[in-house]
């Protein structure tokens, strides 16, 4: 059990970028607190990536403090891990402060994802975006709690919350429960949820025009991905990022030679231009 | 003969859609299938097609010597079947490109041919666009995403322009079509028809046979075939409506 703790803050009218990344096939077992202070105008961009071994366990608790006209923009991907719970817990402490954040999870076997969400609008004027999309197959799960509060006081608040899911078996199982609770009445709030299967009708659609079915498959699900890997804004962190989804959407295929991504294949021949997608 | 098609029987959920659907098809022909709504029109082509949940339940469809029936949709559309689709379907971030891409190499793979060169495609989609008068850059955009009634239209002409399918079938392309958009549709169509390929034209109106103009017309009533004739038969349908076609089955 390990148990690892950050302290981050950024300083008034600073600007900084920080990558947090787990990417190791020891087993583990993780505990981590990241605290982190977002002083007066100041801006910053975090990527948390999640790929440890598949019987691993991970709990994490994200606070951050935010004062006036303060930004965070937040991407988080979760590729294995076993089981992990990750609590996020928002202050938004001063008058137009902004929080963006985006969340994928790709999970297979039993692997289980949370995200606990607890966002609080203290002040008027701020604003919060959720946004998070899963892909579970086999007997995978996961849970997502969009908790959004909105003090009395807070006028003007923009919250808005999504959550969808694609379920590729009947034994994956997802449980949403987007969240506002709001006693201001001069706000803008919604929230969304879906949750199915890969469409049926854009599936048919493609294999009409020649596509293979796993094919088709792989390029709905990737585009369902890359809506939030897209959000990733450091080129270098996206480009490998976007690598490990397609490695991991073609997981079923034994051969990387059958597969229309061809990451490993340096001779690239038929190359797709994902990154326009 | 490209398709013969021998009495076909299909059901979706149990229930009979085609009741004994006969149809044959030459190189070079075009014909016309028109008809009431819900007389299993679209249940054809879907079938033909090869589209999941369509149950052939009796008889053949034979396209080039070989009777398709079971064989995936993609097996089909590589052998040179095309549907150009009654609602084309978006698909948000797959872009024009990536998608033509796939399927025009996916054919050539078929085919035993190597993928088509970057440039090559490129300069292809730019020709095909043309002839449909699609002047906007589409390669970045999300298949069929944002697109108006017209657009999404012109864009299945222009995705059949680019595989070069050998059996068209449109799907009731002309709905929803302003006059302008209709007759460059019907341009494109016009363009790409040749001796050796063949179209079948599902249409409610004889309004898109202006422009298309059939070798072969029939009138589809309750799941097959009830009368068939030359392009004089759409005027007779415009004039006289589908009520007389109903006395026909029997």
């Amino acid at each position: 059990m390990a148990y690892l703790e950050n302290n981050i803050t950024v300083a008034k009218n600073q600007s900084r970028q920080l990558v947090i990344l787990d990417d190791s096939s020891h087993l583990q077992s993780n505990e981590e607190q990241c605290d982190i202070v977002m002083e007066e105008n100041s801006t910053l961009e975090l990527y948390r990536i999640q790929n440890l071994n598949d019987d691993s366990e991970l709990t994490t608790h994200i606070n951050i403090r935010q004062a006036a006209n303060s930004s965070v923009h937040f991407v988080i991907v979760t590729f294995n891990s076993g089981k992990v719970q990750n609590n996020y817990h928002v202050d938004l402490n001063g008058e137009g402060a902004d929080l963006q954040i985006y969340g994928l999870y790709l999970l297979d076997k039993k692997q289980h994802v949370e995200n606990l969400m607890k966002i609080n609008h203290n002040v008027p004027n701020c604003s919060s975006n959720e946004k998070f999309k899963g892909i579970l197959d086999d007997e995978a799960s996961a849970v997502f709690n969009g908790h959004v509060m909105v003090a009395p006081h807070a006028q003007k608040t923009n919250a808005y919350q999504n959550n969808s899911n694609i379920i590729l078996t009947d034994r994956a199982k997802i449980n949403t429960m987007p969240f506002l609770e709001i006693y201001a009445d001069d706000v803008k709030c919604s929230h969304g949820t879906s949750t199915g299967q890969l469409d049926q009708d854009a599936m048919f659609y493609m294999r009409q025009r020649g596509i293979k079915k796993a094919d088709a498959r792989m390029l709905l699900m990737y585009a369902f991905a890359a809506e939030i890997s897209n959000h990733i804004k450091i080129e270098s962190v996206h480009d490998s990022i976007d690598d490990m989804i397609k490695r991991r959407l073609k997981g079923e295929l034994s051969s990387c030679d059958t597969c229309i991504f061809q990451c490993s294949n340096k001779e690239k021949v038929f190359k797709i231009d994902l990154d326009k997608i | 003969m490209l398709l013969n098609i021998k009495n076909l029987h299909v059901s979706i959920g149990g229930k009979e859609i085609l009741k004994g659907f006969n149809l044959g098809v030459n190189e070079g022909e075009i014909h016309a299938i028109m008809g009431p709504n819900g007389t299993g029109k679209s249940t054809w082509a879907a079938a033909v097609t090869g589209r999941e949940g369509y149950e052939i339940t009796e008889g053949e469809i034979w396209y080039k010597g070989q009777n398709i029936v079971g064989m995936p949709p993609e097996e089909r559309a590589n052998l040179g079947i095309f549907l150009s689709f009654q609602y084309p379907v978006e698909i948000p971030g797959v872009s024009m490109q990536n998608f033509m891409r796939t399927a025009v190499n996916a054919k050539r793979e078929y085919q035993g041919l190597p993928p088509m060169s970057m440039i090559e495609f490129t300069k292809m989609m730019k020709q095909k666009q043309a002839m449909v008068e699609i002047t906007e850059k589409l390669q970045n955009r999300y298949v069929n995403v944002g697109f108006s009634g017209g657009e999404k239209k012109k864009n299945e002409i222009f995705q059949m322009a680019m595989l070069e399918p050998e059996l068209s079938i449109l799907d009731e392309t002309d709905s929803g079509l302003d006059i302008d958009a209709l007759r460059i549709v019907a341009n494109g169509v016009n363009q790409l028809h040749n001796e050796h390929n063949a179209f079948v034209v599902i249409t409610h109106y004889q309004r898109l046979l202006d422009y298309i103009v059939p070798d072969f017309v029939h009138v589809m009533y309750d799941g097959r075939i009830v009368k068939s004739g030359d392009k004089k038969l759409a005027l007779e349908l415009e004039e006289k409506g589908y009520e007389w076609v109903k006395d026909l089955k029997f």
